[in-house]
């Protein structure tokens, strides 16, 4: 933020999406689910797609299983840890909707998109999703 | 000379740097009891990236930390400690704990997420109040002690003043690096409305208001309103040395937060609340003592 913002590079960014048990699909929003990050929330699932937390001198044990499956983070494809995360939020989601509730989610989505940026239109190209059941 | 000019810009008494304590330890106190940490406690500890000193705490600690009972026991001392500071109840300690504890959940929520600003200033006014006597009056201790506790004005106008500076160089920094980074660049018509769009196509932001994307059509006025934004903020440290344009530049930021949540879906509620500071609390000590007094007057009036 401190640098401004430039028109000429392109970002991109994330939406979360559930799929309901009655085929709707719906936004979710994560603020709503973990408060307590509030406006770090993008920058969390930023660094997760990008798999950070696999790029540290000392990392968690269950991610160095999972580097050895791999056989490094160079194979790891991006937003390793992402369906955790995923499956998760669908949870919490469902947890606070009634057990018969046509609304609690079936699977839950991150669907990443790209603005290419240089002009102000077509701010949605479709880059790939992340998909979880629940 | 400098003790003079502190006292002359900043409240002198006891009383006011024991309801900031009671502002800034309250602010951290309402925002753990609203927050969910059951929610936080559930999300994966191998998402995290420790920083800083949270480096050195092993993975079995994040492990036991990121379970319903190792977080509930984090909110649990983090609301007991900060009910204890704002009261004012065995102030030395108390504000001392809960500033450690704090800093230690600022330091859990960083490591999920990014280095953002909204609390920090109130953590810096934390570091200050848990080295200062701020719990020798508008505190449960000062109530319950015998005798009243005198020590010179400058020891209650300092910590003011130091926290105001802090704000002040939030804001006064914050330009500078703007500045440094993006230089005159920074004034370029494209610069707001593709940062705020930017911070509007998510739904992993505060709010979802789409209000940037109606800025492409008024660029060109833009660089003008950043400027002035650029402009208060370096103006900002003389909301401390002027009373008579304290509000306006305080009012200001108001605007300016509300806006960045309207625009950016941003906001600093922590940062706001720390605007209190600038509000001079001594007269509400007369006020006290005089409501104390009528209540004493009709007490013995009706017995």
């Amino acid at each position: 933020m401190m640098a401004g913002g430039d028109l000429e590079r392109g970002r991109s960014y994330c939406i979360l999406r559930g799929e309901t048990v009655s085929g709707q699909t719906v936004d979710v929003a994560p603020i709503l689910l973990t408060d307590a990050l509030y406006s770090r929330t993008w920058t969390m699932v930023n660094a997760t797609i990008d798999n950070q937390s696999f790029k540290l001198k000392s990392i968690h044990p269950a991610n160095e299983e999972m580097l050895r499956q791999y056989g490094g983070v160079e194979n790891l494809p991006p937003g390793a840890r992402i369906p955790d995360l995923l499956k998760v939020w669908g949870e919490l989601y469902n947890m606070r909707q009634p057990e018969s509730s046509p609304n609690r989610l079936k699977a839950i989505r991150l669907d990443m998109y790209r603005w290419e940026s240089g002009r102000y239109s077509d701010y949605d190209k479709f880059i790939t999703s992340w998909h979880q059941d629940l | 000379m400098a003790s003079g000019l502190i006292e002359r810009v900043v409240p002198r008494g006891p009383f006011a740097l024991g309801v900031v304590r009671s502002i800034v330890h309250g602010t951290f106190l309402i925002s753990t009891l609203f927050t969910s940490f059951s929610a936080l406690g559930s999300l994966p500890p191998t998402i995290l990236r420790p920083t800083g000193v949270m480096k050195l705490l092993p993975w079995s600690f994040y492990d036991q930390l990121q379970t319903p009972s190792g977080i509930l026991t984090l909110k649990t001392l983090m609301v007991l400690s900060l009910i204890l500071s704002t009261i004012g109840f065995g102030t030395v300690i108390s504000t001392k704990t809960s500033l450690l504890l704090v800093v230690f959940y600022q330091g859990l929520l960083r490591s999920f997420g990014h280095f953002n600003h909204d609390e920090m200033v109130a953590v810096y006014f934390m570091v200050v109040l848990a080295f200062t006597p701020c719990g020798d009056a508008f505190s449960v201790d000062s109530w319950m002690r015998k005798t009243k506790r005198e020590r010179p004005a400058f020891a209650y106008a300092y910590p003011i003043l130091l926290m105001q500076l802090l704000l002040a160089w939030a804001y006064f920094s914050s330009a500078l690096i703007k500045l440094r980074v993006a230089g005159l660049k920074y004034l370029s018509a494209d610069n707001l409305p593709s940062l705020a769009i930017f911070h509007s196509l998510d739904n992993l932001h505060d709010t979802s208001f789409k209000i940037a994307f109606m800025l492409p059509q008024v660029k060109q006025y833009l660089p003008f309103a950043v400027a002035f934004v650029v402009i208060w903020e370096l103006l900002f440290p003389l909301a401390i040395f002027f009373q008579r344009i304290r509000w306006w530049i305080l009012w200001i930021g108001v605007l300016f937060h509300l806006a960045t949540l309207l625009v950016m879906n941003i906001f600093f509620p922590h940062q706001l609340a720390m605007y209190l500071i600038f509000v001079n609390w001594e007269p509400l000590t007369r006020w006290t003592m005089k409501m104390r007094k009528m209540t004493k007057t009709g007490t013995d009036s009706s017995s």
